[in-house]
């Protein structure tokens, strides 16, 4: 199985945590566009967004660890994925998505501000 | 009966797996043939579905060694491409339909429906829509027909109406020509009928079985 179809499977099963972490992540690209006016706020916010996301990942697996039926990863399992990508994938492709919209972030809301 | 070809054979053996004390599996194994049906029996909580669930990665065991045929690595991580896995609970995602799921285990829907005409009418309604013994026979036929070396079925027979034995021992002995097959259950007659091999986990060990005496030598069953 290709790594482009395990991404495209853990859309699937990952969808929970995608929606949950994906607005972490746009609340942290609102924190870090605000503070994009200031230099030194810049930099504070973005380590701060940073280390939250860092943080919030644990807790938003554990809560979907504790909610989900713990037989549903064999359903993915049979289908070639590891265990440990089951949990990696998914946490890796938001995370990209989070650095993402922080690198966009700044000059986007610059942009916003000088219209 | 014991084979000596190593292909289409799976090993399991050396499996260690404890809970803090609690002492799961000290030393147990199980080997599986192409064409031949190995039942795994035991009384509760002595770590039959642990076994698989080591197997397929979904449990980390302390030790564990699985080797397909004569292959000197087998990859753990990717085991489900090899080997496919029927647990006990319901395993399809609540929010997928049948022939979604049938779908992506490259499954003829159409099979299923042939099975048993009713699966027609279930087409475009999601898991969670099922009873629970509709979405078991699904479940079931769709393992057993997916492509597979192995195929391991943790308590097939249960929350299945009587009526469906005859044919989901049919589908088994259709099945064993293509692939090996591991089963468990409690209703043990149920495995002694389609077992050609059976084995018995007690104490976090495994013990061949060659007949109903050593069932009840090892307090599985009553004489």
């Amino acid at each position: 199985m290709t790594l482009l179809r395990k991404i495209g499977l853990s859309f699937r099963y990952g969808s929970g945590y995608f929606v949950v972490a994906g607005l972490v992540s746009l609340c942290a690209f609102v924190i870090v566009g605000i503070n994009s006016g200031d230099t030194e706020g810049l930099s504070e916010g973005i380590f701060i967004c940073k280390i939250l996301k860092i943080l919030s990942i644990p807790i938003i697996l554990y809560l979907f660890r504790k909610f989900d039926r713990s037989s549903a990863i064999y359903f993915w399992l049979n289908l070639g994925i590891s265990s440990l990508e089951y949990y990696v994938i998914p946490i890796v492709i938001e995370y990209i998505f989070f650095r993402l919209l922080i690198f966009i972030a700044p000059p986007l809301f610059t942009i916003l501000h000088l219209n | 009966m014991e084979q000596e070809d190593e292909n289409g054979k799976l090993l399991i053996d050396s499996v260690q797996l404890r809970f803090g004390d609690n002492v799961v599996l000290q030393s147990a194994y199980v080997t599986s043939y192409k064409g031949r049906v190995t039942g795994v029996l035991g009384r509760n909580g002595t770590g039959k579905s642990c076994l698989f669930k080591c197997i397929m990665g979904g449990i980390r065991p302390q030790n564990k060694y699985v080797r397909l045929n004569s292959e000197p690595r087998t990859d753990y991580g990717h085991i489900g491409l090899r080997v496919k896995y029927l647990p006990q609970e319901h395993f399809i995602p609540s929010g997928m339909t049948l022939p979604q799921a049938f779908d992506l285990y490259g499954v003829d829907y159409e099979g299923l429906v042939r099975f048993d005409e009713k699966y027609d009418y279930y087409r475009n309604h999601k898991v969670k829509e099922l009873s629970g013994g509709d979405c078991r026979i699904a479940e079931l036929y769709m393992i057993l027909n997916a492509d597979a070396e192995f195929c391991i079925l943790d308590e097939p027979f249960s929350n299945i109406a009587p009526v469906y034995d005859e044919k989901i021992r049919a589908m088994i002995q259709e099945q064993k020509a293509n692939k090996g097959i591991i089963i468990t259950d409690h209703i043990y007659e149920e495995i002694l009928r389609v077992a050609d091999d059976l084995f018995l986990l007690r104490d976090g060990f495994t013990y061949q079985i060659h007949s109903r005496d050593d069932l009840v030598r090892l307090g599985y069953i009553f004489a």
